[in-house]
């Protein structure tokens, strides 16, 4: 009895450890970085290693179990288990390597257990009705899309204002500019004949 | 589109009455009610026009709007979260008070898609944003990341929790006694 209830026991834990991949198993993203660091650990020379790392730090090619934790897990530490959003130091954590992402044991798992592969059934045909409600449009309010229209309006009209102030800006610098040089210039020459003027009168 | 770009008022128009549909139902499914969805969607398309000179044409027109749809959507519910005094958090169960989702008053019939419609539209938003980017819309986890102003893992990561909390509403759905199995675990 004892060991029927072990099997039964040993089953679970397989079946929510396998819990946790099902849904990117079902969707495919099963190696996708920032949802895995359940990797299958490898040595320096890449030989795959036995087991799984439980240290507290794993260094580069060491496997980390389970999904990412948005926000805690820092670069080269162990996570396990599922992610929790808030603590994993992001985009650390989190680059699963496509093939390897998922655990054999939990491939073999969902491979032989019926209840598994009944549940990553049910996440695809969830993810089939999603992607098909992409085809199923909402019927927006009345008279929204013409609010839309107004206010593309208005903004048009306020650029065009914008820019037809901008252009009397610039005309009225311009004319400004035109008249100071003018004046300078007239002035100069008034000064010059005046100049003229008395040097003659003095000769 | 280049002509709308070349500032052509009536392209202009066209272009937003070809996309709108679209758009709206989009920001109705990341606001989850008409009156956000119109003002998501309005400046949107304000934002898209003041925009529209620097689309550089890469990307689907539909697929640019998209994610200025996302971003003006979580600005504004991100917005509407931090000036809320009661908070709702994430993994709370959201009962959802509406005709149409409750399941006593579910008409007969309804099929799949429907009820998987009614359990997104109760996910907390920041749960329903990105389900509906990435598994609606397929927007890639480096887009919904940038508009929705988190890293590509915390969107990852929210997204992984958006799919099992959905699958837990619709088990609990289908649990809650008329008689359905839930989507998940029906015989195909």
């Amino acid at each position: 009895m004892s060991g029927l209830a072990e099997i039964v026991r040993l089953r679970t834990v397989d079946c929510r450890q396998a819990g946790e991949f099902l849904p990117m198993l079902a969707a495919g993203e099963h190696g996708s970085a920032g949802l895995s660091t359940y990797g299958r650990p490898r040595l320096a020379d890449g030989r795959p290693s036995e087991g799984r790392s439980t240290e507290g730090r794993a260094t580069e090619g060491r496997a980390t179990e389970g999904p990412a934790t948005e926000g805690r897990a820092t670069e080269g530490r162990a996570t396990e288990g599922p992610a929790t959003e808030g603590r994993a130091s992001e985009g650390r954590a989190s680059e699963g390597r496509s093939a390897e992402a998922v655990p054999e044991q939990v491939a073999d798992h969902v491979a032989q257990c019926l209840r598994c592969q009944a549940e990553m059934a049910a996440y695809r045909r969830i993810l089939r009705h999603l992607r098909a409600l992409r085809h199923d449009d909402v019927r927006s309010p009345p008279g929204a899309l013409a609010a839309v229209l107004a206010a593309l309006e208005v903004a048009a009209l306020e650029d065009h204002a914008g820019g037809a102030n901008r252009a009397l800006r610039v005309a009225a610098v311009g004319g400004i500019t035109v008249a100071t040089a003018a004046a300078t210039t007239a002035g100069v020459l008034v000064w010059m004949s005046r100049r003229r003027l008395g040097l003659a009168e003095t000769g | 589109m280049e002509a709308a770009r070349s500032g052509d008022r009536a392209a202009l128009d066209e272009l937003v009455r070809v996309t709108y549909t679209g758009t709206y139902t989009l920001a109705y499914r990341l606001t989850g009610n008409e009156d956000d969805a119109r003002d998501v969607v309005q400046e949107a398309y304000l934002r898209a026009y003041r925009g529209l000179r620097r689309f550089r044409g890469d990307a689907q027109f539909t697929t640019w709007l998209y994610r200025i749809t996302a971003n003006c959507s979580a600005n504004l519910l991100a917005k509407r979260a931090r000036t809320r005094t009661e908070t709702l958090a994430d993994d709370a169960l959201v009962v959802d008070g509406r005709a149409e989702h409750d399941p006593e008053g579910r008409i007969a019939g309804e099929d799949d898609r429907a009820r998987v419609a009614g359990a997104l539209a109760v996910l907390p938003w920041r749960l329903r944003q990105v389900i509906v980017l990435r598994d609606i819309y397929d927007l890639p986890h480096g887009s919904i990341a940038t508009e929705l102003g988190i890293s590509e893992a915390a969107a990852k990561v929210r997204l992984h929790r958006a799919r099992r909390r959905l699958r837990e509403l619709l088990t609990s759905e289908a649990g809650a006694g008329d008689g359905k199995e839930a989507v998940g675990v029906r015989a195909s």
